[in-house]
């Protein structure tokens, strides 16, 4: 128990009487990377807002770094140091970049020192550039990489990453990967991801959902290889 | 950003504070003051909706709350420096907890907006239902549709038979604005503020961050709250009289509209607004050709559907385009930089 | 017995009141997702309507249920091409220029009837229940909210146009994909809900003292029992004009009809806080 950073027991998310995830036990280690795959409606998705808080499981436990955070709100399991990053970018529109990760920044260091962290993020991700413009103006992959560097800036031992390469070009995708890799030398990194040429490029042990519960658990290739998996996820996504 | 912030508002404060004070000349004080009293109510929805996304359909309801505070107050201590105080703190607290209730229930742009305009009804009936003699508060009847007169208007604080009225009181008024200008303008710069713009950009984003966007929604309403107020408690000493009226849906509909025609997101915008309103109204009021409130309408539709950003922000935007027009001129090689729209 | 009967009858008679002056506002929103502030003056012009129509010598039921549907569903077709047409999928900024149009219209009316209270007796006597008085009229407005609700649901689930009209309500863009103009529905809806609007206002003619501001005090109620009722036009008026009516009526017998407007209120708002996702709430998930 004390090797684990983060598990859930019995974890259970019932919407009306669909169980989109069921009796879920699941833990992961300190600094470790680990990918969440399976084919649409697996229950990948609504497994990763419980342990947000952004929905409230219907049963079961989530614990982070030994306390009980089941039912707990967004900002308070944020607080703990956990970053989190969701699936349509969600940043602020109607602010710069800089003041985009300034707020993420502000929040763990104190407004005074938040300045050498927003400048240290933004340097990371390349956003020096368009650091001053408005986040809404810009293009799908700088969004992507805007809120990857809100998830920076706040420092977090624990990130939550939801689909972060969707929707980027070949170079980007390279880019979020190889960013990934250099995150997890200093936190533990869940991420959720269809993207398999992704995955495999990160190197990550691979949890599979199926219909609301674990499927397998095993390093990429193994995953990759194995028959159950290809009928579940590859085989059916042809 | 904070020393440009800084310099911004030292300009418009002195800037304000020289128009205020030569308006005397073109305007009777007693006039003005009202004015002013608008463009302090203003600024109260201009905070909590242009900053805190936060739209009130109800802050008439902290106006009059304010104004009725210090009636009863007045009335019952016949000295006017601990009812100011109270039209001011009643509000806020009154606000804080209805914040909270709503807030802390995540309501959401449309709930809000039934709420604060019901509680805003429920303040309205209520106090038109008081003309009985039962209704008192001390020594203050609550007097129904008739509404409070007679009550101690603002004195020098300790001396009861120093009253400050006329220009005294204008000036006062005026003093107060900018003292409220300069404090929202702070507000906004210091990270609070930072954070309440971003809660109105994106909620959840902020959440994830790890603040506690309820228990900001819910400050920063209360402090919108204790601002309509402290509007209501002038109100109260300039007019020497509440009534029910001042909890009315028009009078709610009045301050959407000055922020509407001044621009939200700016503050100097609501403030303008309504006084260029206030002033319109004045002036309409004077005539009966054509009604007072068709007009107020006709501004509000025209305005939501062809003006929607308000007038500050075009011609704020429409000089800094003209600028960029010159600076293109001027230099051959522009280095191209997008700006955000300043916060006037 | 007999007081138990008028009780009865007075809750009915509120319900009722409020599924009329629901029934406009919950159509356009339902449909439109537009929330039309202005309700209350659609409903005050029907008023008029009818009382002018009266004054000129047509019979009452003529003017109340056509000639006051007709004008205002031909005012909402106006101000629909001219207004809200700008503004759809802006919930908010609907709202606000339906609140201008609802000053810009008691300006009007002020102008043209003069700030004077006017009214029409009502077409049907009272009679009385052992030792109660009743208002005869009181049985008609139940019987017109009842018709109403059962016209609502046969157009909604018999026609082809209801089918339309479904579909739209649980996605915007279902009228296009099978190929119906959206514009045209929406115009087709808003006509729709603004002459429901003005049968209502016609209706109430009778009960009211009709000044240019009455719309005012039909706008809380009608907004508050449709936000409160939630996505289906029918159930949801149906159900939230119950618990109001109720709740209203209760307190005006046991104090006054002040306290029950007051409690109708106080009831809205916790009704809302205890649900706060709400019936509604799940309308604008997504788009909000």
């Amino acid at each position: 128990m004390s090797e684990a950073l983060l598990t859930t027991r019995n974890l259970t998310m019932r919407f009306g009487g669909v169980t989109a995830v069921e009796s879920v036990d699941f833990s992961l280690g300190r600094r470790e990377l680990r990918c969440l795959i399976g084919p649409n409606g697996a229950g990948k998705s609504t497994f990763f807002k419980c342990l947000t808080g952004l929905l409230k499981p219907s049963a079961g436990q989530i614990y982070i770094d030994g306390e009980e955070t089941t039912g707990w709100d967004p900002h308070r399991i944020a607080s703990l140091g956990v970053g989190v990053k969701t699936q349509v970018p969600s940043v602020m529109d109607g602010l710069s970049v800089r003041e985009n990760i300034w707020l993420a920044a502000g929040r763990v260091h104190g407004s005074r020192t938040a300045g050498r962290f927003v400048d240290d993020a933004i340097d990371r991700l390349g956003l020096g550039p368009i650091a001053r413009t408005l986040v809404g103006q810009l293009a799908h992959g700088e969004r992507q990489r805007v809120e990857l560097g809100i998830v920076v800036a706040q420092q977090p031992w624990l990130i939550l990453l939801d689909e972060p390469a969707a929707g980027l070009t070949g170079e980007e995708v390279g880019r979020m990967a190889q960013m990934i890799t250099e995150l997890s030398s200093d936190a533990a990194i869940i991420v959720v991801e269809h993207d398999m040429q992704f995955i495999r490029s990160i190197a990550a042990t691979v949890t599979v959902f199926s219909q609301g519960r674990i499927l397998m658990e095993d390093h990429v290739d193994a995953v990759m290889a194995d028959a159950r998996v290809r009928d579940v996820y590859l085989g059916r996504k042809g | 950003m904070a020393k440009a912030d800084l310099k911004h508002t030292a300009f418009v404060t002195v800037l304000a504070a020289v128009a205020l004070l030569i308006a005397p000349s073109f305007l009777e004080t007693y006039t003005l003051t009202i004015l002013v009293v608008y463009g302090l109510l203003a600024l109260s929805l201009g905070l909590i909706w242009g900053f805190g996304g936060i739209l009130c359909f109800g802050q008439a309801a902290f106006y009059g709350l304010g104004a009725y505070t210090y009636a009863v107050a007045a009335l019952n201590i016949g000295e006017s420096t601990i009812p100011f105080f109270l039209g001011v703190l009643m509000p806020l607290l009154f606000a804080a907890l209805l914040g909270a209730m709503m807030f802390y229930g995540r309501l959401s742009d449309v709930y809000l907006g039934v709420i604060t305009l019901v509680v805003t009804l429920i303040f309205f009936k209520f106090m038109n239902a008081t003309a009985g003699p039962e209704y008192v508060l001390g020594t203050a009847r609550l007097g129904g549709f008739n509404g409070i007169p007679g009550f101690q208007t603002l004195n020098v604080p300790g001396d009861p038979d120093a009253y400050i009225l006329g220009d005294a009181f204008y000036y006062f008024t005026a003093f107060v604005l900018l003292l409220v200008y300069v404090f929202v303008r702070w507000l906004i710069a210091s990270p609070f503020g930072r954070v309440a713009v971003g809660i109105r950009e994106n909620e959840q984003r902020i959440e994830l961050m790890g603040y506690d966007a309820r228990l900001r929604k819910t400050v920063l309403f209360a402090v919108g709250g204790g601002i309509a107020g402290l509007a209501g408690t002038l109100f109260a000493s300039w007019a020497e009289i509440v009534t029910p009226g001042l909890f009315s849906l028009s009078q709610s509909a009045e301050i959407i509209i000055w922020c509407i025609v001044g621009g939200l997101g700016t503050l100097v915008g609501p403030v303008i607004g309504a006084m260029v309103l206030g002033y319109l109204k004045f002036v309409l009021g004077q005539q009966s050709v054509i009604d007072n409130t068709l007009i107020l309408g006709l501004v509000l539709i025209l305005f939501v559907v062809l003006l929607p950003r308000g007038i500050v922000p075009s011609l704020g935007s429409a000089f800094r385009s003209f600028q960029g027009a010159i600076r293109r001129r001027s230099r051959k090689t522009p280095r191209r930089r997008r700006r955000r729209q300043a916060d006037v | 017995m007999d007081l138990a009967t008028v009780i009865i009858v007075e809750i009915l008679y509120s319900i009722a009141v409020l599924v009329l002056i629901s029934a406009g506002l919950a159509v356009v929103f339902g449909m439109m997702r537009v929330i039309n502030l202005a309700h209350g003056e659609f409903m005050m012009i029907g008023g008029y309507a009818t009382i002018v129509a009266v004054n000129s010598g047509i019979n009452i039921y003529v003017s109340m249920l056509l000639v006051a549907p007709l004008v205002v569903g031909l005012l909402g077709l106006l101000v629909e091409r001219l207004i809200i047409r700008h503004l759809y999928g802006r919930l908010v900024d609907t709202m606000l220029a339906t609140w201008g149009l609802s000053l810009f219209l008691v300006g009007v009316a002020t102008m043209i009837f003069g700030n004077t209270t006017t009214g029409i007796s009502p077409p049907i006597a009272g009679f009385s229940i052992g030792a109660y008085q009743v208002n005869g009229y009181n049985f008609f407005i139940i019987v017109a909210a009842l018709v109403l609700l059962a016209a609502l649901y046969a157009v909604l689930s018999g026609t082809r146009a209801g089918l339309v009209a479904r579909g739209t309500m649980q996605r915007a863009d279902m009228a296009s994909a099978l190929g119906y103009n959206p514009n045209t529905i929406y115009m087709v809806t808003f006509f729709c809900g603004s002459a429901l609007s003005g049968l209502a206002g016609g209706i109430l003619a009778p009960l009211v003292g009709l000044v240019p501001s009455t719309g005012g005090t039909y706008i809380a109620k009608a907004f508050i029992t449709v936000i409160s009722g939630g996505s289906s036009i029918i159930v949801g008026v149906l159900s939230s004009a119950t618990l109001f009516g109720l709740v209203s009526q209760v307190f005006t017998f046991a104090v006054s009809p002040v306290v029950g407007d007051v409690a109708l209120l106080v009831a809205a708002v916790i009704l809302l806080r205890l649900l706060p996702q709400g019936i509604t709430g799940r309308f604008f998930k997504g788009r909000m």
